[in-house]
C-alpha cells in the first residue's frame, strides 16, 4: 500500500488543495451574493469560474489521476512524477492568473476558463499531466485476480484519453465555423465534457466497491461484478462513434451526448449501488454495518437522487443544478471516504473525524439537492439571485433555507476535512520534538493576504449609471443572446443548413421556451431533416402558444402531409388561409396545395368505393 | 584550520549576523529610522520615497531574520502569522511608496480624459499605464444645502470595459471609477469652460476647444483667463459675465450654468462681448463662440497595493488577537491529569 501511495499520494494531496481552494472560492461567490460586500461581476465571474474548474475538473482529475498513479507498478513512479509537477504547476498558475493578465471569463459548460494565455497555459499544463498520468494508468493492465477498483481505474484511463482525443480533434481539428456559425468553446468541450462524466462514474465505482468490500462480500456470487464493470464502460463506443458521425457544434452532435448521459451513463452504477445497498441493509441488520458504509450508502442514494432529479429536468429551472450537484455530490463524498481511508492507513492516521466529516458533506448536499429540486418545481430560474426572482412565500423560502443550509454544511465539512488533513500533514511532530508552525504559518498567511487581496480588490467601485435592477440586467443579457441565436437559426434555415438551424433554435427555446416563433422555426428545420412527427409537435406547440400564428397551421399542415394525413394537413392549411394576411406570400403556395391534396384524397376516396 | 573548520567559521558567522540583524536593538533602530522618515516626508515639499522606503526594508530584513533565528516562532502558530502578516505589510507599504501616484486631471462636458494628468505625484518604478486609459464625461450635478455647502456629486462617465464594450456610470467623491487600478474620484474643483472653435484662416480642420474658467464658486469672482489659440501665438483674455444666481446661500440648491451670460473676449487692446453663436474675425482665422459647458475635477490615485495591505492587516489584526486568546483565555487549572492527580 506504502508504494501505491507513493505514486497517488502527491496526486491525492493536490486533489485535496483544489478541494479545498474551490470551497473558499463558493465562499468567495456567496460573499459575492452580499449586498454589502457585492464584488464586481468580473470577479464575481472570475470566482466562478475558479470554484468549477477546481471543484469539478482539478479535484475530479486529480483523484483520477492518484488512482491511476495507485494502479500503476513503480516502473511508472518517475513518469508520474514528471506528469504531477506539470499538473501542480499548472494548477498554480491557473490561480494566480488573475493577478498576472486579465481574461474575461468564458462560462462554457463543464470546463468555464478566464479567457488569457496565462490561465489557459496552466490549465493545458495540468490538462497534459493528466493525461500522462492516464498514459500510466492505461498501460497498468489488470491482473485476473486485481481488485474491483484496479478494473474500474484502467477502464477510466481508456475513457480519458478517449475524452482528450475529443477534446484535441473540437480544439484544433473542428472547423472555426460550422454551418455558418462560429463554434463557441462550449460546442467544443461538448463532446469531451459529456465523455469524462462517464470517467468519474467509472471512478467513483471502483470507490463504492472498495468502501463495500465487505457488503459485496456478502452477496452470493462476485463473478457478475467483472463484466458489470466493463458494461459500465460501453457508453464510450457510442461517444466515440458520436465524434466521428457527427460534426461539432451540430444538432446531432449537442443531442446525442445529452441523450448518450440520459441513458448510458447511469444503469451500470444504479445496478452496481443497489447490490450494494442490499448487502450494506444485510450488514446492519446484523448489526455489523460501519460508519463508512453509511456515507458509501448516502454517496449511492446521492447518485441515485441526482439521476432521478435530472430525468424531471424540464427548462432551465434550479432542477438543473439540483441534478449536477446530486452526482457530484456523490462522486465526491465517495472519494472523501476512500481518502480519507487511505489517509488512516498513513501515519497522519484520520480519528473519527475522517468519517464524520464526508458525512456531514454528504447530508449537506443531500439538503442542497432537496432544495434545489423543490424550488426547481416552484418553476425558479437557475443562475438567477433572490433579488432577481419575483417570489415568495413559505415553500420558496423553507426551500432556500434548506438549499442555503445544506450547501453551508456541506462547504463547511469540506474546509475543515482539507483543513484538517492539511493541519495534520503540516504539523507532524518532528523525531523526538514537536511539531514546527513554519510550513503551516506560512501557508495561512499567504492564502489570506493574497486571497484576502484578491477579494478586496475586485470589490465593485462603482454602481451602473442607470441604476436598473438586476433582473432587468439579467433579462437584457438574455434577450441579446436569444435574438442573436434567433438571427443565426434564420439564417442557417434560410442556406438550407437545418441541422444548425435546430442547435440555435433549440438554444433560444432552452432561454426562451414560450417564444411561438422559436417553435415554429424548429418545426421548419425539422420539416428540412424531414423529422415530420417533431415538427408536428413544434407546430402545434406554437399554435398553442399563439393561436393566430399563421405559419405554424402552414408548417403543421406540410408536416402532416409527410406523415400521410392528408385530412388533418387539408383542415391545418385551410385554418392556414383563414388567418393568414390577404398579402401573405405563401398563400399561392397553400392554395395549390390545398387543391392538389384535395384532389389526392377525393382520388384515394375514389379509389375506396370503387 | 581545516575546511570544514572554516566552513563551520563562516556558518556561525552567518547566524551571529543573521541574530544581529533579528536583534531588538536593530529593530529599534528601524523604528527610529522610520520615525525620522515620516517626519522627512511630512515635512518636506520633495520627493521623499526614499526617506520612507528604506526604513522600511530594513525593517523587513529585521522581521524575518527575527523569524528564522528565534525558536518560539517554530512553536506558536498565531504568533508567526501575526509576524508574517507584518512582514507583508511593511513590503507592501514600501512597494506601494515606490510605484503610487496621486494627481489631478479636468475634463469639460462631453470631453474625454486622454491620460494626461494636470498634477502628478508618483513613485520612482510608476510606470506610464495611465497614458493609455481615457472615460468620457457626459455632465454631472451637484447638490448644495443652504449656506453653499457641498452635498454629493454625480457625474456620469462612460469608458470601455474589459470586454471592450461600452459602460456606463455613476460616479462621485467616495465612489470612484476604477481603470487598470487607477481611482477617479470627482473633487471639489469644477467650474465653467466657455466652448470655441477656431476656423483657421489659411484653411484646415476647425478646432473645437475648451477654457476651464477658475473653479467655481471658490473663485466666483474672477472668472477669467488668459489663453493661446492653438497654432498662432495670439494670447486671448477670456471672461464670463452672468447676473444669474447660481448657487443661493438660502435655500437647497444645484449646480447649474448660467442661462443669460456674455463672454468678454480681449485681444490685445481690441474687446467683444459674445452670447453663443457669435464669433470674432481675426487675421490668422475665426473665433467662434459655441456656448458655455461646464468641466469637472478629478482626484486621481493609484496604489495597488492597498487591498492586500487591509487583507494584511486583518490577518495580523486576528492572529495577534488569536494569539492573546491562547495565552490569557481562562482555563480550568485544576484539570485531572492522567495520573489522577490535578494540574
Amino acid at each position: 500500500m506504502e508504494a501505491r501511495l507513493r505514486n497517488g499520494g502527491p496526486w491525492f494531496l493536490l486533489a485535496a488543495g483544489a478541494l479545498g481552494l474551490s470551497a473558499l472560492f463558493a465562499v468567495a461567490l456567496v460573499v459575492a451574493r452580499t449586498p454589502l460586500f457585492g464584488l464586481s461581476g468580473g470577479t464575481f465571474r472570475t470566482a466562478l469560474v475558479l470554484h468549477v474548474d477546481l471543484a469539478v475538473v482539478v479535484w475530479f482529475l486529480a483523484v483520477a489521476a492518484g488512482v491511476w498513479g495507485m494502479a500503476a507498478g513503480s516502473r511508472s513512479a518517475p513518469a508520474l512524477r514528471a506528469a504531477f509537477g506539470m499538473a501542480a504547476a499548472g494548477v498554480a498558475v491557473m490561480l494566480l492568473s488573475p493577478m498576472l493578465m486579465s481574461g474575461p471569463p468564458v462560462l462554457a459548460n463543464y470546463m468555464p476558463v478566464l479567457d488569457s494565455a496565462v490561465f489557459l497555459g496552466g490549465l493545458a499544463l495540468f490538462a497534459v499531466g493528466v493525461v500522462l498520468a492516464a498514459l500510466a494508468g492505461a498501460l497498468a493492465l489488470p491482473r485476473r485476480e486485481a481488485p474491483p477498483w484496479q478494473v474500474t481505474a484502467w477502464l477510466a484511463a481508456l475513457v480519458l484519453l478517449l475524452a482528450a482525443g475529443e477534446l484535441s480533434f473540437a480544439l484544433w481539428r473542428a472547423p472555426a465555423v460550422a454551418g455558418g456559425v462560429p463554434l463557441t468553446l462550449d460546442d467544443r468541450l461538448w463532446a469531451a465534457g459529456h465523455t469524462l462524466q462517464l470517467a468519474h462514474v467509472l471512478l467513483m465505482m471502483g470507490a463504492w466497491t472498495v468502501l463495500g468490500e465487505a457488503a459485496l462480500a456478502a452477496s452470493p456470487s462476485r463473478r457478475w461484478l467483472r463484466p458489470l464493470l466493463g458494461a459500465a464502460a460501453l457508453p464510450a463506443l457510442a461517444s466515440l462513434w458520436l465524434s466521428i458521425a457527427e460534426p461539432v457544434g451540430s444538432f446531432a452532435h449537442r443531442q446525442g451526448y445529452t441523450e448518450l448521459m440520459r441513458w448510458g451513463i447511469w444503469p451500470a452504477a444504479a445496478l452496481l449501488g443497489a447490490v450494494l445497498l442490499a448487502g450494506i441493509v444485510r450488514r446492519w441488520r446484523a448489526g455489523t454495518a460501519t460508519l463508512e458504509e453509511a456515507g458509501l450508502a448516502l454517496s449511492i442514494m446521492l447518485f441515485a437522487t441526482g439521476c432521478l432529479v435530472g430525468a424531471g429536468i424540464r427548462g432551465e429551472s434550479t432542477a438543473v443544478p439540483a441534478h449536477y450537484h446530486g452526482t457530484v455530490g456523490a462522486v465526491t463524498l465517495a472519494y472523501l471516504l476512500w481518502g480519507g481511508r487511505l489517509v488512516a492507513a498513513t501515519a497522519l492516521a484520520g480519528g473519527r473525524r475522517r468519517l464524520l466529516l464526508p458525512l456531514a458533506y454528504g447530508l449537506g448536499i443531500v439538503l442542497l439537492v432537496a432544495g434545489l429540486a423543490w424550488w426547481g418545481s416552484l418553476g425558479v430560474p437557475r443562475k438567477a439571485t433572490h433579488a432577481e426572482i419575483a417570489l415568495g412565500g413559505f415553500s420558496y423560502y423553507a426551500a432556500m433555507g434548506m438549499a442555503g443550509g445544506g450547501g453551508f454544511t456541506a462547504l463547511s465539512a469540506v474546509l475543515l476535512f482539507v483543513g484538517d488533513l492539511a493541519r495534520r500533514l503540516l504539523l507532524r511532530p518532528r523525531p523526538g520534538g514537536r511539531a514546527d508552525v513554519r510550513p503551516l504559518a506560512v501557508a495561512l498567511t499567504a492564502l489570506v493576504v493574497i486571497g484576502g487581496g484578491w477579494l478586496l480588490n475586485g470589490v465593485d467601485a462603482g454602481a451602473p449609471v442607470t441604476g436598473r435592477p438586476a433582473a432587468a440586467h439579467v433579462a437584457e443579457k438574455k434577450k441579446a443572446e436569444i435574438d442573436a441565436r434567433f438571427a443565426q437559426g434564420v439564417v442557417m434555415l434560410h442556406s438550407r443548413q437545418y441541422d444548425f438551424a435546430l442547435a440555435a433554435f433549440h438554444r433560444v427555446l432552452e432561454l426562451a421556451p414560450e417564444m411561438p416563433e422559436a417553435h415554429v422555426n424548429a418545426g421548419f428545420a425539422l420539416l428540412g431533416l424531414k423529422d415530420y412527427g417533431a415538427a408536428r409537435d413544434f407546430f402545434e406547440s406554437a399554435s398553442e402558444l399563439r393561436r393566430e400564428q399563421a405559419n405554424a397551421y402552414y408548417g403543421l399542415a406540410v408536416a402532416l402531409e409527410g406523415l400521410h394525413d392528408l385530412p388533418g394537413a387539408l383542415g391545418a392549411m385551410r385554418t392556414y388561409l383563414h388567418r393568414a394576411p390577404a398579402n401573405d406570400p405563401y398563400r399561392v403556395k397553400a392554395e395549390s396545395a390545398l387543391w392538389e391534396w384535395q384532389a389526392q384524397l377525393d382520388r384515394q376516396r375514389g379509389g375506396t368505393s370503387r | 584550520m581545516s575546511v570544514a573548520d572554516s566552513a563551520i567559521g563562516s556558518r556561525s558567522a552567518g547566524v551571529r549576523l543573521l541574530r544581529l540583524a533579528g536583534s531588538l536593538k536593530f529593530a529599534l533602530i528601524n523604528l527610529a529610522a522610520l520615525f525620522v522618515g515620516v517626519c522627512v516626508a511630512y515635512l518636506s515639499d520633495s520627493r521623499t520615497v526614499w526617506a520612507l522606503v528604506v526604513p522600511l526594508a530594513s525593517s523587513a530584513v529585521n522581521l524575518l531574520a527575527a523569524m528564522l533565528t528565534n525558536a518560539v516562532f517554530r512553536r506558536q502558530l498565531p504568533l508567526l502569522v501575526f509576524h508574517l502578516a507584518l512582514l507583508a505589510v511593511i513590503v507592501l507599504v514600501a512597494l506601494g511608496r515606490l510605484t503610487y501616484l496621486k494627481g489631478a486631471a479636468e475634463v469639460v462636458d462631453g470631453g474625454s480624459f486622454d491620460g494626461v494628468l494636470a498634477t502628478r505625484e508618483a513613485g520612482p518604478f510608476h510606470g506610464d499605464a495611465i497614458a493609455a486609459l481615457s472615460f468620457a464625461s457626459h455632465g454631472f450635478t451637484i447638490d448644495y444645502a443652504p449656506g453653499i455647502r457641498r452635498g454629493a456629486t454625480r457625474n456620469e462617465v462612460a469608458f470601455r470595459n474589459a470586454a471592450g464594450r461600452l459602460e456606463t456610470r455613476i460616479i462621485g467623491d467616495q465612489q470612484p471609477l476604477v481603470l487598470a487600478g487607477y481611482r477617479f474620484y470627482t473633487s471639489h474643483n469644477k467650474g465653467f469652460a466657455p466652448t470655441f472653435v477656431w476656423h483657421p484662416a489659411a484653411g484646415g480642420v476647425p478646432q473645437l476647444g475648451a477654457v476651464h474658467l477658475p473653479a467655481y464658486p471658490l473663485h466666483e469672482y474672477r472668472q477669467a483667463r488668459e489663453w493661446v489659440i492653438p497654432g498662432t501665438a495670439t494670447v486671448v483674455w477670456t471672461m464670463l459675465q452672468f447676473q444669474e444666481i447660481i448657487l443661493d446661500p438660502d435655500k437647497a440648491d444645484q449646480f447649474k450654468l448660467p442661462g443669460e451670460h456674455d463672454l468678454v473676449v480681449r485681444i490685445g487692446e481690441q474687446r467683444w462681448q459674445l452670447q453663443p453663436g457669435m464669433s470674432v474675425s481675426l487675421p490668422a482665422g475665426r473665433l467662434e463662440y459655441v456656448g458655455l459647458r461646464g468641466w469637472m475635477g478629478y482626484t486621481v490615485f493609484y496604489d495597488w497595493t492597498i487591498p492586500w495591505l487591509l487583507a494584511a492587516a486583518l490577518a495580523a489584526a486576528f492572529s495577534l488577537g488569536w494569539h492573546y486568546w491562547r495565552k490569557f483565555a481562562a482555563r480550568p487549572w485544576n484539570r485531572e491529569q492522567d495520573d489522577g492527580t490535578t494540574a
